[in-house]
């Protein structure tokens, strides 16, 4: 059971999910909630019926057999329900979820509302208060304790929760990574890309590359950093070169 | 023979009215009393004169005639005398106050201002349409089947998106009724009204509201739901 669902809503378009979500809590109503992954369906779902069961259309045997035993249900993937004919929710209250598009008559034959869920870059005010919720969540998960703060630049929506939730668990274990965590996270990586004849140069930009960025970001000059690193500044111009990294003035 | 079927014109789904010489009316069946709400006598004075067969008896036309919300395709004109005349409109049966087949009553009890404002808030989601509302504050909670009833409404709101403003207005139609199963209903009027009106939609609306007993009326810039209050 998930009683305590919060749903969270800064900007305009969430304050009005929230208020049909709300409403909807003491209606006879079916309701599709439509939105781009990531958007939040599920997590909606939970706050419109947190007493529902859950059944995700792709096993559609699954599916009858739930919606026979139960009065109120969530239906995840409801694009791939094969056989519309086959439900009867006479009854009972259910929400089907989609990100794909269904056939409106469809919509229509099972749902009295439709709620849209616009993506997260239409809806800036959220993406703070989403984020420090992950933050919380993130700090829990991995038993942190330090106060750190987001750097909103490294903030990823292209996959709206979904890569958001990533990028601030990714911020949180940046801030406190060991040296032992780095080579597990290279190794782990290089081990699925073992293969061809020129390994070691192919991959080579795995350490050079954050090496030269984050020492052009300390000494803001190549000829300084070339010092730092105990690199003739030809060489190290020409990894710059080769390694594509934009620098902010040449002051070599 | 007459006296007969008096019965059968005073329940005529199509309204029916009888004039004197002096262009008074002096018979008008329910239907016709219905129709009079909304529309002058003169007008069917007029029409009655205008297509009156030439010497006694009757004449039917075909022509399609609209007032308000009434839709006909043809009337009977007829006199057997001096003294009176009598028309008879044929109402379109797509749109007339066809409500009296048994029809299923939904069993839960709602109240109509939480579905307006549950429609009114999905329509925002996406708008930033201003919607004002003029409601009479009375209404009780009444029998309606919620999950049609949200479905009407949002089309009847999604017809009118993009807007800058909607104006929904409620109240009771004092005076009429509707008959369901043969029981007689008080009726609610929810308007809608906007700029402009996107009719695609007005199909599907009109089916949803057949199946719930409600009767749905688009003019060019509104859309009005008539609902029975069933307790």
């Amino acid at each position: 059971m998930h009683n305590d669902v919060t749903y969270l809503a800064h900007s305009k378009s969430s304050k009005e999910v929230l208020k049909t979500a709300t409403l909807f809590k003491n209606l006879s109503i079916n309701a599709f909630i439509t939105g781009p992954a990531g958007s939040g369906k599920s997590l909606l779902a939970q706050y419109m019926q947190s007493d529902a069961v859950v059944a995700d259309a792709s096993d559609i045997d699954e599916l009858l057999s739930l919606t026979e035993r139960s009065d109120k249900i969530i239906i995840e993937n409801f694009d791939k329900i094969t056989k519309y004919s086959a439900l009867d929710f006479s009854n009972k209250k259910v929400i089907g979820i989609s990100s794909k598009k269904i056939d409106e008559k469809i919509i229509d034959k099972f749902f009295g509302i439709t709620i849209e869920l616009q993506p997260l870059a239409e809806r800036e005010e959220d993406i703070l208060p989403i984020a420090e919720k992950f933050l919380e969540q993130a700090k829990e998960v991995l038993m942190y304790d330090e106060e750190i703060v987001l750097n909103m630049q490294k903030l990823d929506i292209s996959q709206n929760c979904h890569s958001l939730k990533k990028s601030v668990f990714f911020q949180l274990l940046q801030d406190e990574i060991t040296e032992n965590e780095i080579l597990s996270l290279m190794e782990a990586f290089l081990e699925k890309r073992m293969e061809g004849n020129n390994i070691y140069r192919e991959f080579l930009y795995l350490y050079e590359r954050p090496l030269i960025t984050t020492g052009l970001k300390r000494f803001k000059s190549q000829l300084k950093l070339s010092d730092a690193l105990g690199l003739n500044r030809n060489t190290l111009r020409k990894k710059v070169n080769e390694l594509d990294i934009k620098v902010g003035s040449d002051d070599d | 023979m007459m006296t007969n079927a008096q019965g059968w014109i005073e329940n005529d789904y199509n309204p029916f009215i009888l004039f004197s010489s002096a262009g008074e009316m002096s018979y008008t069946n329910a239907s016709a009393e219905l129709l009079l709400s909304y529309a002058e006598k003169k007008i069917f004075h007029d029409l009655a004169l205008a297509y009156a067969p030439q010497d006694f008896g009757y004449k039917t036309t075909f022509m399609n005639l609209e007032y308000d919300k009434f839709h006909f395709y043809a009337i009977t004109v007829g006199y057997e005398d001096e003294e009176t005349i009598g028309i008879k409109l044929y109402q379109n049966p797509m749109t007339g106050p066809a409500r009296t087949a048994p029809t299923k009553i939904s069993k839960e009890n709602s109240n109509i201002y939480v579905l307006i404002d549950l429609c009114i808030s999905l329509a925002s989601v996406s708008s930033d349409t201003l919607f004002k509302k003029e409601f009479d504050p009375t209404i009780p909670e009444f029998k309606l089947s919620q999950n049609d009833f949200t479905k009407l409404l949002r089309k009847v709101y999604d017809s009118f998106l993009p807007a800058d403003v909607i104006t929904t207005g409620l109240k009771l139609k004092i005076g009429e009724t509707v008959k369901i199963n043969s029981k007689k209903y008080q009726l609610l009027e929810l308007s809608v009204k906007g700029e402009q009106k996107d009719v695609t939609l007005q199909k599907s609306a009109q089916e949803i509201a057949d199946n719930i007993n409600i009767k749905c009326t688009f003019t060019k810039n509104s859309a009005t739901l008539e609902i029975p209050i069933i307790e």
